[in-house]
């Protein structure tokens, strides 16, 4: 019964009323001829409801005459009858079969491709190769030889594992898992440690090769600490060692910052505007959607979309926040000035002392009366190691 | 010996549904909600509390409530609704 009403529904049926005087007579008639008629109801004494399937119906209407009954279709249901009305409305069934079509054609595409890797530069480097190998967006999908591709990235990146690629919808993903780098061995090379900034040596340990320094000697850049060349004697020559060992020494820093007087911060207004920027290939197209009459602004890049892909077009549409600001100026004096300067020089102390020990900083102000500005200027004295690898050539 | 005696005796001993072989119309129930009739020669007489089919056996009269035909096609016909009696009038 089920397949029977499935199968009206795509041939579609007619709802009928029979009117006559002796309507037993054409369900006779009917049955004789082999026309399926069902859901027949009686309405009242000369008035029968019935469903007939189209065929049936015109044959139905032939024999209605035949015993003068009067046959009137109440309702048409059916995949065959939609049809028959959308004929009457050509330009909606053509968009509809547009739209299909479209959708298809353009999920057919790649529209971006996706490198899920934990490396960023490793990242570019294969997406740069893939799109050498034909894959990037505006390529259609099922063109796509995966077998090639991934023995395409093995073949030319040593440092890969494992490496899965799959069409995603519109998307190529490319799963790549990088291979740990085996740990380093020691450098056997036979080197020198020499300074690799100005100093006074504090401390010398030597655990390979010969130290040519002691504490409270004055070392400039480049010159040897601890040499790998150690001498056997006269006239036995010498053995070239890997020199390894920490050299510490005092070294100076000497920084500063300028501070005008009179701050100038930038002041957001709170009026914004959105507008619509699309890149088609290298031209650029703003679109506003109000009036701009902004002095000054900041551009904020809300969101970046693809709206063709580059074998398409190239379009891409970015939406933009204009915000407005005015510049806020504000009179801080010489104290206030010298408090900001002493908070950077603080700030730079921190970044220059990281693992470091401070021997002894000092700070010290001008005013620049030219400028309206404070001069700080901060000496620092740091311990730190300044030895530094170079292999003996 | 008549021929519907014959066969009547042939579809005894070789056990074969009679109303095939004897043209009789084949009657059946679903509780008192559905009755179908196969082997029925026309309708007489359909009304909502009664049905009356023709058959090779003589009248069927179908007596209920809320009658009505399921589905018709040349030799069977489905009756849905309250069944209440079924008369055969030779």
């Amino acid at each position: 019964m089920f397949l029977f009403r499935l199968w009206n529904c795509f041939g579609g049926y007619v709802i009928i009323k029979i009117k006559g005087e002796y309507v037993e007579r054409l369900l006779n008639q009917a049955s004789l001829n082999n026309i399926l008629l069902w859901d027949v109801k009686k309405k009242n004494e000369q008035e029968l409801e019935a469903k007939i399937d189209v065929r049936g119906f015109f044959e139905l209407v032939k024999l209605s005459k035949k015993v003068k009954c009067r046959i009137i279709v109440v309702k048409k249901v059916g995949f065959y009858f939609s049809i028959l009305r959308l004929k009457k409305r050509s330009l909606f069934a053509a968009g509809t079969v547009i739209f299909i079509i479209l959708l298809y054609v353009l999920s057919s595409f790649i529209w971006a491709v996706q490198v899920n890797v934990n490396d960023d530069e490793l990242k570019q480097k294969i997406i740069k190769d893939l799109q050498e190998w034909g894959i990037k967006p505006g390529v259609i999908k099922y063109n796509i030889d995966k077998k090639y591709v991934i023995d395409k990235i093995l073949l030319n990146y040593k440092n890969i594992s494992w490496v899965e690629l799959y069409v995603k919808g519109t998307r190529v993903v490319v799963e790549v898992v990088p291979k740990e780098p085996p740990p380093l061995l020691k450098d056997t090379k036979p080197c020198n440690i020499v300074a690799s900034k100005d100093g006074v040596i504090e401390e010398v340990i030597t655990l390979n090769g010969e130290p040519k320094v002691k504490r409270q000697d004055f070392v400039t850049k480049g010159d040897i600490l601890i040499s790998g060349r150690i001498p056997l004697g006269e006239g036995k020559g010498e053995i070239l060692v890997p020199a390894e060992g920490i050299v510490k020494a005092k070294v100076w820093y000497q920084r500063s910052v300028k501070v005008p007087i009179v701050k100038i911060t930038k002041e957001y207004t709170g009026r914004e505007r959105k507008i619509l920027r699309l890149k088609i290939k290298n031209n650029e197209l703003y679109i506003y959607f109000k009036d701009i009459d902004f002095n000054k602004f900041d551009e904020i890049n809300l969101k970046s979309i693809t709206l063709l892909p580059k074998g398409l077009g190239d379009v891409k549409g970015d939406l933009i926040i204009y915000r407005e600001y005015k510049d806020k100026k504000e009179f801080i004096g010489v104290e206030g000035a010298k408090e900001e300067a002493q908070e950077i020089l603080k700030q730079e102390v921190k970044e220059l002392s990281k693992n470091k020990e401070i021997v002894k900083h000092n700070m010290e102000f001008y005013v620049d009366n030219e400028d309206n500005s404070v001069i700080g200027i901060l000496n620092l004295e740091l311990i730190e190691d300044i030895g530094q690898k170079e292999i003996i050539q | 010996m008549n021929y519907n005696d014959f066969k009547d005796k042939l579809a005894e001993k070789l056990d074969l549904p009679k109303e095939v072989l004897i043209n009789l119309p084949l009657i059946t129930l679903t509780g008192d909600l559905a009755l179908s009739v196969e082997n029925f020669k026309g309708i007489i007489r359909y009304e909502v509390d009664s049905i009356v089919l023709n058959s090779s056996i003589g009248e069927i009269e179908i007596l209920g409530e809320n009658l009505f035909i399921k589905y018709l096609v040349s030799d069977e016909v489905r009756v849905e609704g309250k069944v209440k009696k079924i008369i055969f009038k030779d």
